[in-house]
């Protein structure tokens, strides 16, 4: 026998070792699959042990992703002090937490299930809150739950690996396949089989805990006083089910496989089918969702099968078309072969997973983000690392449905600890099943000689890196960069602010943290002058934030957070609309919001403070801003905004009167229906932005979401970054949009808006991005995805493409043609304003290694091609 | 791996054809339901049917696939796969629009077998051998010919086709002569097993025909081909579980199942049914992945393809529908037919067969589509996805605690004319003419169901089977139940959320259905306003915006918020009391709005903001709703547009539409709109309308029952549309469950339609209904035509009156204490 045979049969036999618990459980009745909602999913991991509320604090910002009926957490590699064992018990010994919805059932579960079979080295109850109204919203009480801390006694073990034939297997796979049995057979008798549900299993991995509830995740944390609870991984989840009244927790999020704890956002198209596939392997769902059905999988392939993490990603997403086509042949032949096996047994639909995995063995904690290959749920990462060379730094990655959940969770842990920072160095957005990232994401905490670091990579195992701030150079002595900051302000009112930032920039450059620290707190002083001195101060502040530059040794993102900080502080010293006073910026926030009045005499800017509003209704600050519109204020500044949806939607017709400023998390659908309005969105945007969009102008300082412009009619877009799936899909009339980034997919799908040269709209996109200097330099491609220009039968689409990289297998429907005079006429104004919106000057567009080319040479354009099925 | 595309062109005849076989304009208005034209009443059988003769003979000559306008016309449901829906995803799946080639979906399958797992050494390097594999683009093959055709020529067209197509003919040992020069595919009979002698090309495929020596054979191909798939042919029977087991456990991998040719096996059961216990029984048996099954024997139409696939087929394979699709008309004129008559030309075959398949590949990806696949290999065995009558119907009878025979139940006379089809009859049709012209029924014809054998027209009221209506009905002194609407609380609220905002009633319970500006022209949209404005109800603009000259009426109308966003701006969001979300439609699930080229004018394409003349696609689904709560977010956006309207949530009839009910509930939709599979529609394919999400009559309960288990039925208004035809369907769907309907067709018919179904072709309507052209839709005259739509809607008030007050004894006495109330239903066996 060979050894690559005895290594199948080994399976195989693990496999066999569950006939008998697989037929019991297939003979109970079932009904059908449980549908699954939407929902709203985050995770971290970081290289130091973060407290549970900080996680909490970011999934309450998205309770408008679930609706109360579910929630959960999991957290891996935890403290042994808090568990109340010590560090060898927490490495070596299964965690299992009962859930007992029955607390008489305990007794009967410890005796059937535990204590005969596993040598115990603590069990106690989790503590809770004395009653669970005191978790204000929750409406029922959660199930008592127990930790075990246990390994399965070597003679239950030898007797099982005996019967099983799995005596060649390694011992902790034997046991890691006993304790998963065991659950298997406890859930089934205690939970699925019975009509009273009396109690399952919450958690049975090595260090991985997981808490489920009825009602919103923090629930779970303010009952099972999860706050203080400190972890290195953490996920959390906001169910949405569709499936009614609810008042178990059992099918809430996470589901687990042994060591691994899995969150979902998607719903499978083909769920029975990948049942089947599983039965065929003798594992059987219980809790009939397909989140417990995803991590099966995950399970199956992972410690059952021992794939490789690769190869685990490419049999739950499998690559194809080009992306394929763009792999190595070796990768080729290797995804071939796993979808060959596997693609009859992969997910269907839309899903986003999150999973948190613990590998005490090695010493590895991981979390991954794993994106289907249409990218159909939204997804960001995010990675930090803290400055500074004295100390080990600080790291953690994150992912979640919304940028904004991730900066709420990083504002939490910055207001406790300086070694956070309310933003992070870098953001991005998977490729599902692509040939650039492969969609997913693995964030690693491991241990090396120094301690605690956390690394990511893609699917292909390349480094996602953190830029690093430049090493200080050399100043002068006698030369006070905060000085220098201070003197070039003076004056600078008249001379304008964009003159200002142009002399200030190389000061601003070189400055370290505490000197721009001190020039601003003198800016705020500095702010309370008059109306002029704050309108500067403002405007320098956003400039600081809008335009990419070298900012020497300071990072990016610690700048930007002092820049808020600075910015918000100014805007929240101006005077409220309840006091007296002649200010031309009148300021409302949640607290005032019922003085809102009309603007009177010199009042021209309303000032929004954001925060604390809701999300969306009534009672949101868009509602705040359609209402003081209403009461004839036409220019708005509205900051913290905290994912907020719909700013600038509902304004009503002809509006080109007003001007609307946001800084921070602006959320989903912005300026949705604009129809004359100015916006200008100072950092990211999300999801849905510019849908219907009328007239108006939409200036975008940063990346902006999926489906951006959207059956959009018109309006001028700039965008300093990059959009994601799917920008402008069924846009007619004549929308103008510059993207001076990418897009993912499917841009321009269907796009209907005339001539682009006869008052039609067009879409330019030009391929670059900053490197750390401030300097333009252009992406590897200027369009990585497919679908460019699906089926349009209007407008146009100019690339900026001087390599040629994009080919006609990226089309699909659409043709190539060269750039004419007559193009260039066209685009090239809106290419100037993009210049003086972003500071990227139309000569550096025109660049190409070093020398200034002729459009024609640069720019490429995609139109239209007559096709049959458009007739 | 380019994107796998078949290229379709005209199949020009060489010489001239046998008369017997024309292809008229006629035949691409063939339709489920229809009465067949004049000429071709003689086509196919019981299952070979005329509509999929006409059909494939249409795809075979165009390659494209059937589409038109006006709705299903066809029967309920049947057995086999007339038994089976498709199921389609909206809102937490989304589908997504295959046919138009916007989204990859793959119908590539492999035939070959798998690993069950891979195996890697330390370095992550694969050490499992792979097995020879061979990929199809397209999950069917063509078969040996069921009868002899003269010549060589139709064989070498199979041959051909499949080259083209990189499938697979197989070839019997007597047409060896036409292999082709690679992918040699063969059937051995058992003599010619030793006689067939040296090959020139290995074969990749060898099947064998299962009888006693079958096992044995089987081994010795295998030996002699090593690289071949070796096939086991079985014909599917009761024992085939067992069977197949049995011969698997022999090292048997592949099989070709295959029942008769009106696909039922040999203890007489449909092929789905058959397939489907052998395919559950070898997944029990944990063995269902290692084996490929090739399935034969009835499939007739595209639609068959995923079905079969959804019961376990890797692979169908062809046996009669190449000789149609050279137009052989099979049964009905076989003394007659011009395939069997004369050796047809292999190029013009071979065309016909790639343009064939081209059609239903592409029927495939709607399919798949609809159901938000992406890969038909994860379709093997998806029964979760399909909805199966037999099942259905038992939870429908459930809800009537009384039945009847059909017999007992008294039809009004009904011509039989060439007129309408069987949902809507030639006497429907006619009777709400004449409505339309007298504001009541004459009780001279049947005016309240229609004869498609189920759902509402196999329910009937109680009181129906009562002496006293009968009697009266006998007598033609039918008005006597009729009664005058103002003695009866008809009112229908709209807003019962609470929330604030208006709380809208409208008298009656029902208004009007969505229909573009694009499918319509304006003389219809400005009738049905000022019939709204009349009724004091609403009616909804469909798809695309629509002109200034309905501002007047903005109080009546529901804007509608569809997947294209043609025509929706913030103005006319929040000039509507009413908007409505249009998920899907249940006439074409899984398909956005489809405005072909000709219909898009000049002033529609202003209307719609896009290039006049080119066909206008909108996306299915919404791109910015992948998920529930995606959808609550839309609602969200809405609301914060429009802080006073009310929001309408339109979807189809999936599997879990009870689901999408209650995430609409938490999302704060005011109303669900259900809309079932046999709505009107400008212009739909055949295979979405007739295949593709569940009847209203089946959707109607499953959510006001489930609605009512969560507590929150009181909170929704639920609307039913998608065949409402008649007052007493209205009755009907409210005693089901529904609070109220929505009405499109009806009111066509009120303005004159006759449902030829002809909405898309040309210029569209030749009665100017159903177009934009600016000459045709003049011959739509407002004036009498809202007034149709009035006296049309009091006729139905009148019908409910009397409904309601022939129901007093029931204790129902309003249109609201109707409602749910399906004990005083007969369902009529």
């Amino acid at each position: 026998m060979s050894v690559e045979n005895s290594r199948r049969e080994q399976i195989n036999a693990l496999l066999n070792s569950r006939t008998r618990l697989v037929a019991e459980a297939a003979a109970q009745p079932r009904s059908l699959e449980a549908a699954e909602g939407g929902c709203g999913v985050l995770g971290f991991a970081a290289n130091v042990p973060i407290a549970g509320r900080h996680i909490f604090t970011a999934s309450q910002q998205m309770h408008n992703r679930g609706n109360g009926k579910g929630g959960g957490i999991a957290a891996a590699k935890l403290d042994p002090a808090q568990m109340r064992v010590s560090p060898d018990v927490l490495r070596t010994h299964y965690l299992i937490q009962v859930a007992y919805l029955d607390p008489g059932a305990r007794a009967q579960v410890e005796r059937e299930c535990l204590m005969e079979r596993f040598d115990i080295a603590a069990a106690y109850p989790v503590e809770t809150l004395d009653d669970y109204r005191a978790a204000a919203g929750l409406e029922m009480r959660p199930p008592d739950v127990v930790r075990y801390f246990c390994r399965v006694k070597p003679e239950v073990l030898a007797h099982f690996a005996e019967a099983n034939g799995l005596r060649h297997l390694p011992a902790r796979q034997v046991e890691d396949e006993y304790v998963y049995q065991n659950t298997f057979r406890l859930n089934q008798r205690y939970y699925a089989s019975l009509g009273d549900k009396r109690a399952f299993v919450l958690c049975h991995g090595r260090d991985l805990l997981v808490f489920k509830i009825v009602g919103y995740a923090e629930h779970a944390a303010a009952y099972y006083r999860l706050e203080d609870l400190r972890a290195h991984v953490w996920i959390s989840h906001q169910r949405y089910p569709t499936k009614g009244r609810i008042w178990h927790p059992g099918g809430a999020h996470p589901f687990i496989g042994v060591n691994e704890a899995l969150v979902h956002n998607g719903d499978f198209a083909n769920y029975h089918r990948v049942t089947e596939y599983l039965r065929q392997r003798n594992i059987a769902p219980l809790f009939l969702t397909d989140t417990e059905v995803s991590v099966l999988l995950f399970d199956l392939w992972d410690r059952v099968y021992g794939y490789p993490l690769e190869v685990l990603l490419e049999a739950l997403a499998p690559t194809t078309e080009r992306d394929l086509d763009m792999l190595s042949p070796e990768k080729q032949s290797l995804y071939r072969a796993i979808q060959q096996t596997h693609l009859h047994g992969s997910p269907d639909g839309p899903w986003f997973f999150i999973v948190a995995r613990s590998q005490p063995d090695t010493q590895a904690w991981q979390l991954l983000g794993i994106t289907d290959t249409s990218m159909l749920r939204p997804q960001v990462f995010a990675l930090y690392e803290s400055g500074g060379a004295v100390t080990v730094p600080v790291q953690i990655g994150l992912i979640a449905s919304e940028r904004q959940a991730i900066n709420a969770c990083l504002r939490s842990l910055s207001s406790e600890d300086a070694r956070f920072q309310p933003l992070a160095d870098k953001y991005w957005v998977a490729r599902g099943g692509s040939y650039t990232d492969g969609g997913s994401f693995a964030f690693t905490v491991s241990k090396d000689g120094q301690g605690y670091h956390l690394t990511c990579r893609d699917k292909f195992g390349k480094s996602v890196e953190t830029p690093q701030p430049s090493v200080a150079a050399k100043t002068r002595d006698d030369i006070d960069p905060a000085r220098t900051l201070r003197d070039s302000v003076q004056g600078a009112s008249t001379r304008g602010v964009g003159q200002w930032f142009a002399e200030a920039r190389e000061s601003l450059t070189v400055a370290e943290l505490p000197q721009i620290g001190a020039w601003m707190d003198w800016l705020i002083g500095l702010s309370g002058k008059d109306d002029a001195s704050r309108a500067f101060a403002i405007n320098a502040l956003t400039l600081m934030r809008d335009r990419r530059y070298d900012t020497g040794p300071k990072k990016r993102s610690a700048l930007l957070a002092m820049v808020d900080k600075t910015l918000y502080r100014i805007l929240r010293a101006v005077p409220g609309l309840e006091v007296g006073s002649a200010s031309t910026h009148r300021r409302v926030d949640w607290h005032t919001r019922q003085t809102m009045r009309s603007p009177v005499a010199d009042e021209q800017v309303l000032v929004v403070d954001a925060c604390g509003f809701s999300a969306e209704g009534e009672e949101s600050a868009a509602r705040l801003l359609c209402q003081a519109h209403s009461l004839g204020w036409r220019h708005f500044i509205a900051f913290d905004w905290r994912g907020g949806r719909f700013a600038g939607c509902g304004l009503g017709p002809n509006t080109d009167d007003i001007r609307l400023d946001i800084y921070g998390d602006a959320g989903d659908y912005l300026g949705s229906g604009l129809d004359g309005a100015h916006v200008l969105v100072h950092g990211d945007a999300q999801d849905q932005v510019g849908q219907i969009l009328k007239r108006g102008r939409l200036v975008i300082h940063g990346d902006v979401g999926q489906t951006f412009l959207y059956g959009a009619k018109g309006g001028e877009i700039f965008v300093l970054g990059s959009a994601a799936g799917r920008p402008l899909i069924n846009a007619v009339g004549r929308p103008r949009a510059v993207i001076n980034g990418t897009c993912l997919d499917y841009l321009a799908e269907s796009f209907m808006a005339g001539d682009a040269l006869n008052g039609g709209g067009f879409a330019i996109l030009n391929g670059v991005t900053f490197d750390q200097t401030g300097q333009l330099i252009e992406l590897d491609t200027p369009y990585p995805g497919g679908n460019l220009f699906s089926l349009a039968s209007g407008g146009a689409i100019y690339l900026r493409d001087p390599r040629g990289k994009v080919d006609d297998d990226q089309l699909n429907g659409g043709q190539f043609a060269p750039l004419s005079d007559a193009d260039w006429q066209l685009i090239e104004p809106y290419l100037r304003q993009n210049g003086e919106l972003f500071g990227i000057c139309v000569a550096d567009l025109l660049r190409v290694d070093g020398e200034v080319q002729p459009p024609h040479k640069v720019y490429r354009k995609v139109e239209v091609k007559s096709l049959d099925v458009l007739h | 791996m380019p994107r796998y595309h078949i290229h379709t062109r005209p199949a020009p005849a060489p010489f001239e054809y046998p008369a017997r076989f024309q292809m008229d304009e006629t035949d691409s208005y063939v339709k489920y339901g229809h009465r067949v034209f004049p000429g071709t009443s003689q086509r196919g059988d019981r299952y070979w049917t005329a509509e999929i003769i006409s059909q494939t003979w249409y795809q075979a000559e165009t390659g494209r696939i059937p589409i038109s306008g006006a709705g299903y016309g066809g029967p309920f449901s049947g057995e086999g796969f007339e038994g089976m829906w498709l199921d389609m995803s909206e809102i937490v799946r989304p589908t997504r629009d295959g046919i138009h080639g916007r989204e990859y979906i793959s119908t590539t399958v492999n035939l070959g077998g798998a690993p069950e797992l891979l195996e890697f050494d330390a370095a992550a390097h694969l050490l499992t051998p792979m097995p020879k594999s061979m990929s199809l683009p397209l999950p069917v093959m063509f078969g040996p010919l069921p009868m002899p055709l003269p010549g060589r020529g139709a064989l070498r067209a199979l041959t051909l086709a499949a080259e083209r197509l990189g499938t697979l003919a197989i070839l019997t040992s007597d047409a060896l002569d036409v292999a082709p020069s690679r992918n040699l595919a063969l059937r051995l009979a058992a003599d010619d097993f030793d006689s067939i002698g040296d090959l020139a090309q290995a074969p990749v495929y060898v099947e064998i025909e299962d009888e006693p020596w079958a096992l044995e054979r089987w081994r010795a191909a295998r030996e002699r081909w090593a690289n071949a798939m070796v096939v086991l042919r079985h014909a599917l029977g009761p024992d085939s579980p067992t069977e197949v087991e049995r011969l698997l456990r022999q090292g048997v991998r592949f099989f070709h199942l295959y029942a008769d040719d009106e696909g039922r096996d040999r203890a007489g059961r449909p092929l789905p049914d058959s397939l489907r216990e052998v395919h559950t029984h070898l997944v029990q048996r944990r063995w269902r992945d290692s084996l490929s099954f090739l399935v034969s024997g009835g499939i007739a139409a595209a639609e068959h393809v995923p079905k079969i696939i959804a019961c376990g087929a890797d692979v169908v394979v062809l046996d009669y529908v190449p000789i149609i699709a050279w137009g052989c008309a099979l049964w009905a004129d076989k003394l007659t037919c011009p395939v069997e008559k004369r050796e047809l030309d292999a190029e013009w075959g071979a065309q016909r067969l790639v343009n064939l398949m081209a059609a239903w590949r592409d029927q495939l990806l709607e399919a798949m589509g609809a159901m938000g696949m992406r890969e038909v290999r994860r379709l093997r065995g998806e029964v979760g996805r399909v909805i199966f009558e037999e099942t259905e119907s038992k939870a429908f009878r459930r809800l009537f605690p009384t039945t009847a025979p059909l017999s007992a139940w008294r039809r009004l006379p009904e011509e039989d004319s060439g007129e309408g089809d069987m949902r809507w009859t030639h006497a429907l049709v006619a009777s709400s003419h004449q409505q339309a012209r007298d504001g009541r029924p004459d009780f001279e014809q049947e005016f309240r169901v229609g004869g498609s054998g189920g759902g509402f027209d196999r329910l009937a009221f109680a009181f129906e089977l009562t002496d006293a209506w009968q009697q009266t009905w006998q007598r033609s002194r039918g008005d006597r139940w009729l009664a005058d609407p103002a003695g009866f609380d008809m009112s229908l609220p709209l807003n019962r959320r609470g929330d604030g905002r208006p709380r809208l009633v409208i008298p009656l319970p029902w208004y009007g259905a969505g229909m573009s500006f694009g499918s319509i022209g304006l003389p219809v949209m400005l009738s049905r306003a000022r019939a709204a404005q009349a009724l004091d109800t609403f009616f909804s603009t469909g798809e695309g915006g629509y002109p200034d000259d309905l501002i007047p009426y903005a109080d009546h109308i529901i804007t509608q918020v569809a997947t294209g966003l043609f025509g929706v701006r913030e103005e006319t969001i929040q000039r509507a009391r009413l908007v409505e979300i249009k998920y899907a439609q249940g006439a074409k699930p899984g398909l956005g709005g489809h405005l072909l080229g000709n219909k898009n004018t000049e002033s529609v394409a202003q209307e719609r903001e896009a290039v006049q003349g080119t066909s206008l696609f909108s996306p299915f689904p919404f791109h910015s709703v992948y998920s529930v709560e995606d959808h609550k977010k839309h609602v969200d956006w809405l609301k914060q547009i429009n802080p006073r309207a009310l929001i309408s949530v339109k979807v189809s009839t999936p599997t879990d539409v009870d689901m999408v009910a209650v995430g609409s509930y938490f999302a704060g939709a005011h109303i669900v709109h259900l809309d079932g599979a046999y709505g009107g529609t400008g212009a739909a394919p055949e295979i979405a309308k007739k295949n593709i999400a569940m009847p209203i009559e089946y959707a109607i309960p499953k959510v006001h029952r489930f609605l009512e288990g969560e507590g929150i039925r009181d909170q929704l208004t639920i609307m039913a549309s998608g065949g409402i035809r008649t007052a007493y369907d209205v009755a009907k769907a409210i005693a089901l469950g529904a609070d109220g309907c929505i009405i499109g067709t009806a009111e066509l018919v009120a303005i004159g339609c006759t449902r030829l179904g002809s909405c898309e072709k040309g210029l569209g309507c030749p009665f100017g209904i159903t177009t934009t052209d600016p000459e045709r839709s003049k011959l739509v005259n407002v004036k009498g035509a809202w007034r149709g739509i009035v006296n049309l809607y009091t006729s139905w008030l009148w019908q409910l009156a009397g409904i309601l007050r022939a129901l007093a004894p029931y204790g129902v006495n309003s249109i609201r204490e109707l409602r749910g109330r399906t004990d005083v239903l007969v369902y009529l066996e």
